[in-house]
């Protein structure tokens, strides 16, 4: 699952020079781990909605579940809907 | 000093002056559930102008088969009442800068699928281009002495009356009719919903609740023009542009830097420009958009600029709905109502105090912040906006870089070119890696990543790290991600749109991009007016430079050619037409300085450059016949005329008869042989002939020259030609 997400994380926001290897499970997504800004949040938000069926209506909550792969990871297992 | 004679306006508040500044007053919010959108998202509260497409083809007088976009529609009904209010005559010399981004996407998107799959567009759907749309709104409704299109998104409509107020006291014209003209569209009510900053209620700027925004359309068009023009014409002044600036937050495509560093400089830069200080402004339009973060960072600059003594202020966006590119001159229209009448608009509140100036904010993505003071009829500026005191720069071309279907690191094939070949002409691009790191490259397209190589090459070139302004040209804007953006709306039925390739799919994405990557936080500007795009680029450019606002400018022109913009463009009769030269791709970067004239021993000068509206040849005889004199060296230093005839036969009247009437004695140049046909093919004109000068020892000149339907220009450039 955590290795999938990768995957789909790195095609999302086209990360060209990582390998899913190099996204550590427990790192933070944005401020310092990959660079990432809040158009990058909303990339994740349709990718969740897109594979998982998991809809968000306020981008903010995204704050919260995207603080690392493990969180996000977690939360799509509990709230998946597809 | 720049007067205000006249005011043109629809919005959701109504359609003309008396129906806006009624509703406006009395505060009743013009947004409501879609009516005329043809979109899926009815959830979507939106500002609609309250008439279909027939209905304002009626109003205009036109029947319900005449071709036109609603942009169009909104457009003409504005200018109309601001030409008639302002009775401007064919006498005066006059301008016509228009503001838009979305253009004549509302027909386009209901088009697109039919033509990709073989259909012949309708002549509505060739008004596709911004550049397109302004021409039709500016056809028929004045004699015009020059017409360009301003593209910077959300603050393009403000940045027009900022250019036509340069434009002014240039001398260049006497006249403006500045503003900008927006309808709703599918594709960006789906960007906008993308990006998750639309407010599923009526929304409310700057309150704690704020959810986001609403879109809304319209036209605003204000009549500039000089005391001393205003004064002949015996005309009614309704009030002045008495400041402004525009500024880059150099920070983030679309949102805005913690600080609000550039809507600070906007501020403070439009109230030097006025000679007034923080206490004298009555009043602040914010842009207020509604969304979390602009008014967030709106405030946070608000407050570094006025301290403690922060004047009342309002968005009107709560009852037009944030009307894009339109808004900087709709509301800089609602500001000169209430100076008028005494009213703040927006606030239910009697000003306190009488309004004399008032501040107008309109910001853009891309950061792009303009800022104008207006000031009440008995209110004059008491200075004239300042001007550094430059003894007559001369104007030289330091640097250049280019990408086409030739090489794009060396110059040998200026000796040869090979003529181009195919539909369309392969472009050569350059390791982009050498200049554009991984993590930068991300998110670029082949046209970002040219844009910003093309930048990088020029500014090393010249040795500078930041430009003092940015100015490019684009046809077409950035189509990789525009079209990207549109086709997976219509594929999706509206269900998903790229939030990145929304945000990058403006026209001003390639200043702002450079802005971005060298912390530029001057002036930036880009003109999306079809074949004379680079044209108006290098036009405002030169404005600048001469008027001592800028002391370098960093010059661009991009525009590309998907294989789907190609069937789009055959399909609308632009290109694939017999005879004409290859289409091909154009990317071109120019670093243009301001020097004293002992400096100029073997530079390139820009001795002339003219912009024309449908010129005669007596006309454009007459402006040649000025800038050889000015260079003081006889015709036969110019030995050839580099002229963008793209090989159609029907197009040649506007180049044959020209050459044997009035260069005689010159070689025309058709350099779309071997650069093919591109609204930006002119840019890599200007790059030959700055190159080929600089390898011929001496005095020489080249002239540049572009007619069409949408416009022309002459340039001339020099080199150690005695200025007189």
């Amino acid at each position: 699952m955590k290795q999938q997400l990768k995957s789909q994380i790195i095609e999302a926001l086209n990360l060209v020079d990582l390998k899913p290897e190099d996204i550590q499970d427990d790192a933070p997504l944005f401020g310092e781990g990959l660079g990432l800004d809040s158009i990058d949040a909303l990339e994740l938000i349709m990718l969740m909605e897109k594979n998982y069926g998991i809809r968000l209506s306020n981008p903010a909550e995204g704050k919260a579940i995207f603080r690392s792969v493990g969180v996000m990871a977690e939360y799509i297992s509990q709230n998946h809907t597809k | 000093m720049i007067c205000i004679t006249g005011i043109g306006i629809v919005s959701a508040l109504g359609i003309g002056v008396d129906a806006n500044r009624s509703t406006l007053r009395d505060l009743r919010s013009g947004i409501a559930p879609v009516r005329f959108l043809d979109t899926v998202h009815r959830d979507l509260p939106v500002g609609e102008v309250p008439a279909s497409d027939n209905e304002l083809r009626s109003l205009l007088g036109l029947p319900d088969d005449w071709a036109a976009n609603r942009t169009v529609l909104l457009g003409k009904l504005a200018l109309r009442e601001a030409l008639s209010s302002a009775r401007v005559k064919d006498k005066v010399r006059t301008a016509f800068l228009n503001g838009t981004t979305v253009g004549g996407m509302d027909r386009t998107e209901q088009a697109l699928c039919d033509i990709l799959k073989g259909a012949k567009a309708a002549p509505d759907v060739a008004l596709h281009d911004c550049g397109a749309t302004t021409c039709a709104i500016a056809d028929g409704e004045n004699h015009w002495e020059l017409v360009s299109t301003l593209s910077t998104a959300c603050s393009s409509a403000a940045n027009a009356m900022i250019v036509g107020a340069e434009l002014i006291q240039s001398g260049r014209v006497d006249c403006v009719v500045a503003g900008g003209a927006e309808c709703l569209s599918r594709f960006h009510l789906n960007g906008f919903n993308a990006l998750m900053i639309l407010d599923h209620q009526r929304c409310r700027p700057f309150a704690d609740d704020r959810a986001g925004l609403n879109l809304g359309e319209g036209a605003a068009y204000l009549v500039l023009e000089s005391e001393k023009t205003a004064r002949a014409r015996k005309t009614q002044v309704l009030g002045y542009l008495s400041g402004w600036e525009n500024a880059c937050d150099a920070f983030h495509q679309t949102a805005s830097s913690p600080d609000g560093e550039g809507a600070y400089r906007a501020m403070t830069g439009a109230l030097r420009s006025a000679g007034l200080s923080p206490d004298d402004i009555a009043y602040i339009n914010a842009h207020g958009t509604g969304t979390p973060n602009n008014d967030e960072t709106e405030l946070a600059a608000m407050h570094r600029v006025f301290g403690s003594g922060l004047p009342p202020f309002a968005s009107t966006k709560w009852l037009t709905g944030h009307t894009t590119s339109a808004s900087g001159s709709i509301e800089a229209a609602f500001c000169i109502m209430g100076l008028n009448a005494g009213f703040m608009p927006g606030l239910s509140v009697k000003p306190a105090q009488s309004l004399r100036h008032v501040l107008c904010n309109s910001f853009g993505f891309g950061g792009n912040d303009t800022a104008v003071v207006l000031s009440a009829p008995d209110a004059p500026p008491a200075v004239t906006p300042s001007v550094a005191s430059v003894d007559r720069p001369v104007l030289v071309v330091e640097a250049a870089a280019q990408i086409s279907c030739q090489q794009p690191l060396s110059d040998a094939w200026l000796r040869t070119p090979d003529l181009c070949s195919g539909p369309v002409a392969r472009t050569v691009d350059p390791n982009f890696g050498e200049w554009i790191s991984p993590a930068e490259a991300r998110r670029m397209g082949l046209l970002l990543k040219r844009t910003l190589t093309n930048a990088r090459r020029t500014l090393g070139e010249a040795g500078i790290s930041v430009p003092d302004a940015i100015i490019t040209g684009t046809g077409l804007g950035n189509i990789e991600d525009s079209e990207q953006c549109l086709l997976s709306m219509l594929e999706n039925g509206e269900t998903s749109v790229s939030p990145t390739r929304f945000m990058l799919s403006t026209h001003n994405t390639f200043s702002s991009l450079i802005a971005i990557a060298t912390e530029a936080h001057g002036y930036n500007a880009t003109y999306s007016h079809r074949g004379l795009s680079f044209e108006s680029a290098l036009a405002d450019a030169c404005l600048r430079l001469r008027r001592g606002l800028a002391g370098n400018v960093l010059l661009n022109a991009v525009d590309g050619m998907t294989d789907n913009c190609y069937r789009f463009l055959c399909s609308t009769g632009e290109l694939g037409l017999p005879e004409q030269y290859p289409a091909s791709e154009a990317a071109a970067s120019f670093l243009l300085r301001a020097v004293s004239p002992d400096e100029i021993k073997d530079k390139i000068m820009i001795i002339g450059h003219r912009l024309f509206h449908q010129p005669t040849a007596y006309e454009l005889g007459e402006a040649v016949r000025d800038m050889v004199l000015e260079q003081g060296a006889p015709f036969e230093t110019i030995p050839v005329v580099f002229a963008a005839y793209s090989g159609v036969a029907e197009d040649f009247p506007y180049y044959g008869a020209i050459f044997s009437d009035i260069f005689q004695e010159l070689r025309p140049a058709y350099y779309s042989r071997f650069l093919g046909v591109s609204f930006s093919t002119p840019a890599l004109a200007f790059y030959m002939a700055f190159r080929q000068m600089q390898s011929i020892p001496g005095q020489v000149g080249i002239l540049l020259f572009n007619n069409s339907k949408s416009g022309a220009s002459l340039t001339l450039l020099g080199k150690n030609m005695v200025l007189l």
